[in-house]
């Protein structure tokens, strides 16, 4: 195949990365890249305007749900990177606006605070009360600036007593509540049915579905675009429906 | 392990102008939502211990270059809140025992503070946003604010209780509830509100000489002071405070100024330890003996308030022109000619 053609059907970075060896390629594409897409930006979008939500009495939230390998972690993180904590040393704080933790294995209230804390990298005493560390958090997030909390593997929500899962649902509406900022909660279907449970939550939370994918216009534009970016020599033709 | 826990603070506030370094510290750990001894213990270990001895005054570097370290604060100015740094300024050399000459004690009981060791400026202390301490609200000479042109005060005046603000979360449930440190720590009432006194004096030239030297401590501006004339003063309040019968250089002073002396008790207490009033009182006559120390000497010496080998008596290593002033006190016979 002609230079001029192999360039022409990948992207410069990949471009760049043809002259490497091997080892090199191969751990770029294991890095992976993000590549949006429809949905992806309109979750986006919607997440951008929790962040500059006004601080008011019932602040909204979302419940993204998703089947496992859909991309929720990566829109996330997308969203994370977008918009990362200011740590200058010079400065009289870090200025955190949103902060992400996964829920904990079993719906624990004080483990739960202090995940968060641990994601401020905070100094906190681990053995406190459920009521101090959630009083540290409240503190910290108006010390820091944090208008967004996202919660992953939210799911994990199920995995205890009734009880138990009601205390830690009142939980995160309370810390909503008082701390004035807006919750992205995100889990697979169960979640959806956890939250469903409590017509509070439900009422807080708007849920956004991302769908399974399926063959299509888009999963061809996103092959695609993958293919762009992956450093292989020879083309895929990822997108072609015969392969 | 250290390595992992060393980086810096989510909350990094850096020391504001002249701060204390206990109130530096007391803002940081409210600023991270923990009281005092909880936030010390979790960052020094229980085997360090901060708040039963006067950390202002020994500045350990393990807690100094922790605090500059998490914060991203210069360590020299991080030290500069400890009242180490005024070796060479104030005193000569420092010790961690005993007291420091022109340093207010605190008389640490346990973790109480028996003493009146630390003042404050109501007016200050309103006008900032966030009230803090300053360190040279702990230098015993510095009796008033020269930017308010107000005493400074020692104690609360609603009940009375010395400045203990890092005991102010004592009793209450959580640190949101404390409110500022700019409260008395035992009733709770606000400093700021204290009554604020005009600055009093006995004499125009020694109230400047006075004020010359708070304004200079006040402002960091410690270039300006002069230790010899540090040292000289202080021996000269020694003299003031000593319990010896043929020593009435205090008595001589307030005759002199046609004052009366407030100094209820002297001897073994200094003026480290002294309550506000009478070190102003004190200052205010050493002041007055300064301004023209020649003279005013050779008048108490003639008469008789005060005698040569006193002069002298304790001084290490007097400093020159006070050594050749003095020398001329030292023939008694010369006092009768």
């Amino acid at each position: 195949m002609a230079t001029s053609e192999l360039k022409s059907r990948l992207s410069p970075e990949a471009e760049r990365l043809l002259g490497e060896p091997d080892d090199v390629r191969i751990r770029a594409i294991r890095e992976g890249t993000w590549m949006t897409y429809d949905r992806a930006k309109e979750i986006l979008a919607r997440m951008e305007d929790l962040l500059d939500y006004p601080r008011i009495t019932r602040m909204p939230n979302m419940l993204l749900v998703a089947p496992s390998f859909n991309g929720k972690t990566s829109i996330l993180e997308r969203f994370m990177s977008l918009h990362p904590p200011d740590l200058d040393p010079a400065a009289e704080v870090t200025t955190c606006p949103v902060v992400m933790v996964e829920a904990p294995p079993a719906p624990d209230v004080s483990a739960f605070y202090s995940r968060i804390l641990d994601a401020l990298m905070a100094t906190y005493k681990p053995s406190s009360s459920v009521q101090e560390k959630n009083s540290q958090v409240k503190h910290l997030f108006r010390e820091l600036g944090v208008k967004v909390l996202i919660v992953d593997e939210i799911h994990h929500l199920i995995a205890g007593s009734l009880n138990r899962q009601r205390d830690f649902r009142n939980a995160l509406k309370s810390l909503g509540n008082e701390s004035k900022v807006s919750i992205i909660a995100a889990g697979i279907e169960d979640a959806y049915n956890a939250f469903v449970a409590d017509p509070q939550m439900s009422s807080r939370f708007m849920p956004e579905e991302l769908p399974l994918w399926r063959p299509g216009r888009e999963v061809g534009t996103l092959l695609a675009t993958l293919e762009r970016r992956t450093p292989l020599r020879k083309p895929s033709d990822l997108k072609s429906p015969k392969r | 392990m250290k390595g992992l826990t060393s980086s810096l603070w989510p909350i990094r506030y850096k020391p504001y102008p002249d701060e204390l370094l206990t109130s530096w510290l007391v803002r940081l750990a409210w600023g991270h939502g923990l009281k005092v001894q909880t936030f010390c213990n979790l960052i020094f270990g229980g085997q360090r211990q901060v708040w039963n001895r006067d950390v202002d005054r020994l500045g350990p570097d393990w807690l100094v270059n922790e605090l500059a370290d998490r914060t991203g604060t210069l360590r020299q100015v991080a030290h500069a809140t400890t009242l180490r740094a005024y070796e060479g300024v104030l005193y000569p050399k420092f010790r961690a025992a005993g007291t420091l000459p022109w340093i207010q004690t605190l008389m640490m009981y346990h973790r109480k503070r028996e003493g009146f060791g630390l003042q404050f400026c109501p007016v200050c202390l309103a006008e900032d946003e966030k009230p803090y301490y300053r360190r040279s609200w702990r230098v015993s000479f510095n009796t008033m604010c020269i930017r308010h042109q107000v005493m400074l005060r020692d104690r609360c005046a609603q009940c009375g209780a010395p400045v203990i603000f890092h005991r102010m979360e004592m009793g209450q449930g959580k640190v949101s509830e404390v409110g500022s440190m700019g409260n008395c720590h035992a009733c709770g009432c606000p400093l700021a509100d204290s009554p604020r006194e005009e600055i009093w004096s006995y004499d125009e030239d020694a109230l400047d000489f006075h004020a010359a030297l708070c304004r200079a401590i006040a402002e960091e501006e410690t270039q300006s002071v002069d230790l010899d004339v540090m040292r000289v003063m202080h021996q000269l309040v020694r003299l003031m405070l000593t319990r010896h019968k043929t020593v009435t250089l205090r008595q001589h002073v307030c005759g002199e100024l046609q004052v009366t002396d407030l100094v209820k008790v002297s001897g073994r207490i200094g003026l480290e330890t002294m309550p506000l009033m009478e070190r102003h009182h004190l200052v205010q006559l050493v002041s007055w003996l300064m301004v023209d120390l020649a003279g005013r000497l050779e008048v108490a010496w003639l008469a008789r308030a005060i005698r040569y080998n006193h002069l002298g008596k304790d001084f290490n290593e007097p400093p020159a022109w006070y050594q050749e002033l003095i020398e001329k006190f030292a023939d008694w016979r010369s006092r009768f000619q």
